[in-house]
């Protein structure tokens, strides 16, 4: 994840000043801590979307659970109830099973989502489309993973997708 | 025995004479701790936010705290900026204020230090009077000539300034005193300590808060 904000201890008051980096919103806090969670909350945030690492449980042949890191870097757990097996494979590329109809393009759309910690609902393509703000070809590009280096900044749930030239 | 007694005084005695100073001050005399430099316009700002955060930006409180734009503006050639992006006179003396406003800024500024350091003295931040500003020239010693700005006319406070010295007292802007159209202290065009005075906000005139500790 980008920081997308700064913080400056005033040396006047002790008090902790945040700013968004784009001089949109700022704020003060007695602490630190309570500095960066309020710009958390209220600066728009941009990521660089990668494929994220995966740590998975196989119990004789079949996925149990995993985890994977958001863009946080912070291992969230998930069971097979979460994300199923085929989309779980889809997304780490790996071999469906021959008898698995694989998963459907908003299904790949919902997890990838998911694991970046960024999925805002919808179920079908048009409403993860509109969720998301994405285009046809965001949405196509990133069903086909061809995502490494992409930018996305999510300001009031308005999501901007810049993928690279 | 004596030895020991006059060990443990001298302890006991380091211990009362390292009283952590309130934020942004050094030791003046007694119970009084005199702000390092002069009131900076980051510090200003992060008055507007903390103001706009609680009353809005609407409010009275808010919109009566901007400095005069005018007077701001004559002296860093560009208009004040809310901001603290892209704004190159962070670190240069606020102007542009009058006394209310500066009264007010000490009066806050006294809550929030107050409200930060709960368990600590309580400190009253005030204008100095003018004993306390001569008490206070004599201890400005230190060269700070890299901090100049030649097209401002102006030093710069330097970020995270570490040490008891005091900067600015005799150049950058005068300052005011506790007495309303009194100001105290050099300034970029008159370098001399002498009293001068105002009646509205000036592009040199600045202020400084003495920090009371009860």
């Amino acid at each position: 994840m980008i920081k997308d904000y700064t913080l400056s201890k005033s040396d006047t008051t002790g008090w902790w000043v945040w700013t968004c980096s784009d001089g949109s919103k700022t704020g003060s806090a007695t602490t630190k801590k309570q500095a960066k969670k309020d710009a958390k909350a209220n600066c728009p945030v941009a990521f660089v979307l990668d494929p994220p690492d995966f740590n998975a449980v196989y119990t004789d042949g079949s996925l149990m659970d995993f985890t994977v890191k958001n863009l946080d870097l912070v291992p969230v757990q998930y069971t097979t109830s979460d994300i199923s097996e085929d989309e779980f494979d889809f997304f780490f590329g790996l071999v469906c099973d021959e008898d698995s109809d694989c998963t459907t393009r908003a299904q790949k759309a919902i997890t990838i989502l998911k694991f970046w910690g960024i999925y805002n609902g919808g179920t079908t393509e048009p409403e993860i489309k509109t969720n998301h703000d994405m285009s046809d070809t965001d949405f196509q590009r990133i069903i086909e993973k061809d995502y490494i280096g992409l930018h996305i900044h999510i300001d009031d749930d308005v999501y901007t997708w810049t993928f690279p030239e | 025995m004596i030895n020991l007694i006059s060990t443990w005084l001298i302890v006991v005695m380091f211990f009362l004479g390292s009283v952590k100073p309130p934020p942004g001050t050094v030791f003046l005399s007694d119970n009084l701790y005199i702000d390092q430099a002069e009131i900076s316009n980051f510090e200003w700002i992060e008055y507007l936010i903390w103001l706009k955060q609680e009353f809005g930006e609407n409010s009275n409180d808010f919109k009566n705290s901007i400095p005069d734009n005018e007077i701001w503006k004559n002296l860093y050639k560009t208009d004040f900026s809310f901001s603290l992006v892209n704004n190159n006179y962070l670190n240069y003396p606020v102007v542009g204020v009058s006394y209310d406003q500066a009264n007010n800024y000490c009066t806050w500024r006294s809550k929030l230090v107050n409200e930060k350091f709960k368990n600590d003295k309580k400190v009253n931040y005030r204008l100095p009077t003018k004993n306390e500003f001569e008490k206070a020239i004599k201890l400005e010693q230190l060269n700070i000539s890299k901090y100049y700005n030649e097209n401002l006319n102006l030093f710069k406070s330097p970020e995270k300034t570490k040490g008891n010295f005091l900067l600015f007292l005799s150049n950058n802007v005068s300052e005011m005193t506790i007495v309303k159209g009194e100001a105290f202290g050099g300034n970029f065009n008159d370098k001399s300590n002498s009293l001068k005075f105002y009646k509205s906000p000036e592009k040199w005139l600045g202020f400084r808060c003495i920090a009371e500790i009860e």
